[in-house]
């Protein structure tokens, strides 16, 4: 039995389709994620399933629970990071837990607030006002506060966008620390790299549409496993040229920036060589790299994840 | 109930941290009544009231003694109303009293009728059918643009012709005249400002403090935080209200005890009946102030409404100055307004002492406001 299950759900706000006719199941212990651009629609899908906003239509169940119309029913399960933190001025860190924790059945007692602050890195800040943590800070308190009654799925929206690369990666550990726990996640984002690192699987959403639902991996090898070759030259190079010489699927160059699909590594490099060589131009700048998320989703959109 | 004690707990927290609200809600309202204490108490306490008596009978000389021993005002005798009316005029009296020649007899007139009635009356007779007897006319002069000293010289003058009324009706003979003001007998400005201050803040604070922050919290998205808990709004919301009168009790202690250190101003009415009209009030202005955050888009929007709402509360609401010397055409808008009657029902517990029964009207008028916008503020309701 699957811990979420998503069927036929659709959302319009007047006449944009926001979320249109998605369905998708996360098992248990999983870690699901969204990824897509800005304005796809899955703000508007995880908050449908967190009950904040009413579906036009489709059916919604977590742990067999319909969510709709009763969204109270589920509120207990699950914990929720909203898009925008939400906190409030004034209290602590430490007050801000309790406060939350207060709202549910379970009781949180001291020892409890101990464990989840440690479980976000916060607890040199326990006694800071909310209003005085910077944005990453922020961002793993709206973490923990989703974990104070102990939920069965956490429903994380962006949950490390506009932090650093460092934050963003310890934000990482602190979601596979919570998956490690037993909890099923599921995140939103506009990064490949975090999609491909965190989750099991992904759903590729454009449009209000999920385009397809796989592992990252899978999703990957589905466009036909070509590497990606790219370099700088120090001259113009022919685009027809290079695709001849180095037998590559596909060529392509924007700002400078020459960019080639092969299946073929050893032969594309030589002919690369072979004709910068014959032409007399410089290769600079040579990256060599399997093909990823961005990539499956350029080649199902047309157009990047961030654009 | 753990769920309302912690919420409440969390709320006081943040009102005492935030130190912008805390000027607002206790050193604002201090520093107005310090200034509106200390510009409009100088100068004389008691009102100045010139009396010309053209009957110079038996008995208009006794109500001469009963202005004389009703204390709260200073009494010139003056033999010319229109030398008395200079002095008025020149602000060297507050009001004049004119006892008309032919007083003494109208009274005699008027005693016998009322006998005559009275004992018709006894004799079993429909009182719709007794015509009730003339009045005996007194005139007073003054001057209404100095409204407060003018609303005393009334007051003391309608309550010395009350004794003499009281007396015509009960028994035919004119002595014991006396004033029974308590109220009167200290009442200076800062007296009335008061609690016209306290009605204020009331109002005030819900209108701003907690408006604001309901659409605060809602621009911020912290209520739809709040939506995907268990815990119900109404426990949050109850939490919110708590937390406002609780401050505004503590508040309307911090000017009683500073009005009453600084301007030697005391509560004469009982504490109890206080506590209520300050629950009564508060509830009132914080349904109107979830009427407004509801309305509201966004904190511009609900500021905006706020002092739209409660600007001319302020200056007709009967806070600095009394109502009834307001010119006849704005009355039906002061009646209106919910904190005429929250000023109102303040005053005459404070300084009047009277019971709650006494201003029933004024706590039922502020029930039906609470009523009306607490159904409004449910029906314009918004999470987002
Ligand atoms: N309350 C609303 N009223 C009207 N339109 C809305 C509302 N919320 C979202 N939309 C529209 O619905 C579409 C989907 O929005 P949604 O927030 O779900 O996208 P998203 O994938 O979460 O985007 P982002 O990555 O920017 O967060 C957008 O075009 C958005 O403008
Ligand atoms: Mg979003």
């Amino acid at each position: 039995m699957n811990t979420i299950e998503v069927k036929d759900l659709s959302k319009a706000y007047v006449d944009l389709k926001a979320v249109d006719n998605v369905s998708f199941e996360v098992a248990q212990g999983e870690i699901f994620g969204i990824l897509g651009p800005n304005g796809a629609g899955k703000t508007t899908t995880l908050e449908m399933i967190e009950g904040l906003r009413r579906p036009d239509s489709g059916e919604i169940k977590i742990k067999s629970i319909s969510v709709w119309p009763n969204p109270g029913a589920t509120k207990e399960l699950i914990g929720v990071q909203l898009q925008t933190t939400a906190l409030f001025d004034y209290l602590t860190v430490r007050e801000m837990l309790a406060l939350f924790g207060s709202f549910y059945r379970r009781v949180l007692n001291a020892a409890q607030i101990d464990e989840l602050l440690e479980a976000v890195s916060l607890v040199d800040k326990e006694k800071a006002r909310v209003n005085e943590l910077s944005g990453g800070q922020q961002q793993r308190l709206s973490i923990a506060l989703a974990l104070v009654n102990d939920p069965e799925v956490v429903f994380l929206d962006e949950p490390t966008t506009g932090l650093d690369p460092q934050a963003r990666r310890s934000l990482w550990d602190v979601i596979r620390k919570i998956n490690k726990e037993g909890k099923t996640i599921v995140l939103t984002t506009h990064y490949m790299e975090e999609a491909e690192v965190l989750c099991g699987r992904v759903a590729i959403m454009d449009a209000g549409r999920i385009i397809d639902i796989n592992a990252p991996k899978k999703l990957i090898e589905g466009l036909g496993a070509e590497v990606k070759i790219s370099f700088q030259s120090s001259h113009d190079v022919a685009l027809d040229d290079l695709k001849k010489q180095t037998e590559a699927s596909e060529t392509s160059v924007f700002e400078g920036q020459y960019v080639l699909y092969t299946k073929d590594v050893q032969t594309s490099i030589i002919g690369l060589f072979d004709m910068a060589k014959a032409d007399n131009f410089k290769v600079e700048n040579l990256h060599i790299s399997g093909a990823n998320l961005e990539d499956v989703f350029l080649q199902y959109t047309g157009k990047g994840l961030r654009d | 109930m753990r769920q309302f004690y912690d919420l409440l707990v969390a709320n006081l927290k943040m009102t005492v941290r935030n130190k912008q609200a805390l000027f607002w809600l206790f050193v604002f309202p201090l520093i107005l009544m310090g200034l509106f204490g200390i510009v409009f108490n100088g100068g004389q306490a008691t009102p100045r009231l010139g009396i010309v008596d053209r009957d110079n009978t038996p008995e208009s000389h006794k109500i001469m003694e009963g202005f004389e021993k009703a204390q709260i005002i200073k009494l010139y005798e003056v033999s010319e109303l229109k030398d008395a009316k200079k002095r008025l005029r020149a602000g060297n009296l507050d009001g004049v009293v004119v006892l008309p020649v032919g007083f003494s007899k109208d009274l005699k007139q008027a005693i016998a009728e009322n006998d005559e009635r009275r004992a018709r009356q006894m004799a079993g007779e429909n009182p719709d059918s007794v015509e009730s007897p003339p009045k005996v006319k007194v005139d007073l002069y003054y001057d209404p643009s100095a409204t407060f000293v003018s609303q005393v010289v009334r007051g003391s003058v309608a309550n010395v012709l009350g004794s003499v009324d009281r007396a015509v009706s009960r028994s035919p003979t004119l002595l014991g005249l006396k004033s029974h003001s308590v109220r009167l007998t200290n009442l200076r400005y800062i007296d009335f400002l008061v609690p016209g201050i306290i009605a204020m803040t009331l109002m005030n604070s819900a209108m701003f403090g907690l408006a604001g922050t309901i659409v605060n919290y809602r621009e911020r998205g912290i209520l739809r935080r709040l939506k995907v808990t268990p815990q119900p709004l109404a426990l949050f919301l109850a939490a919110q209200i708590t937390n406002q009168m609780l401050f505004s009790i503590l508040r309307a202690l911090l000017l009683i005890g500073a009005a009453w250190l600084f301007f030697d101003v005391h509560v004469l009415g009982s504490y109890f009946a206080l506590f209520v009209v300050i629950i009564i009030g508060s509830l009132a202005f914080v349904t109107i102030a979830f009427s407004v955050a509801s309305f509201s888009r966004n904190r511009e929007i609900s500021d905006t409404l706020s002092n739209i709402i409660t600007m001319p509360m302020m200056f007709l609401g009967g806070v600095f100055f009394p109502v009834d010397t307001a010119p006849a055409w704005i009355r039906p808008l002061i009646k209106a307004l919910p904190l005429t009657y929250l000023a109102n029902a303040m005053r005459d517990v404070m300084i009047k002492a009277e019971p709650l029964s006494a201003i029933s009207y004024d706590l039922w008028v502020l029930v039906a406001t609470t009523v009306v916008f607490f159904i409004i503020s449910f029906k314009l309701w918004r999470w987002e």
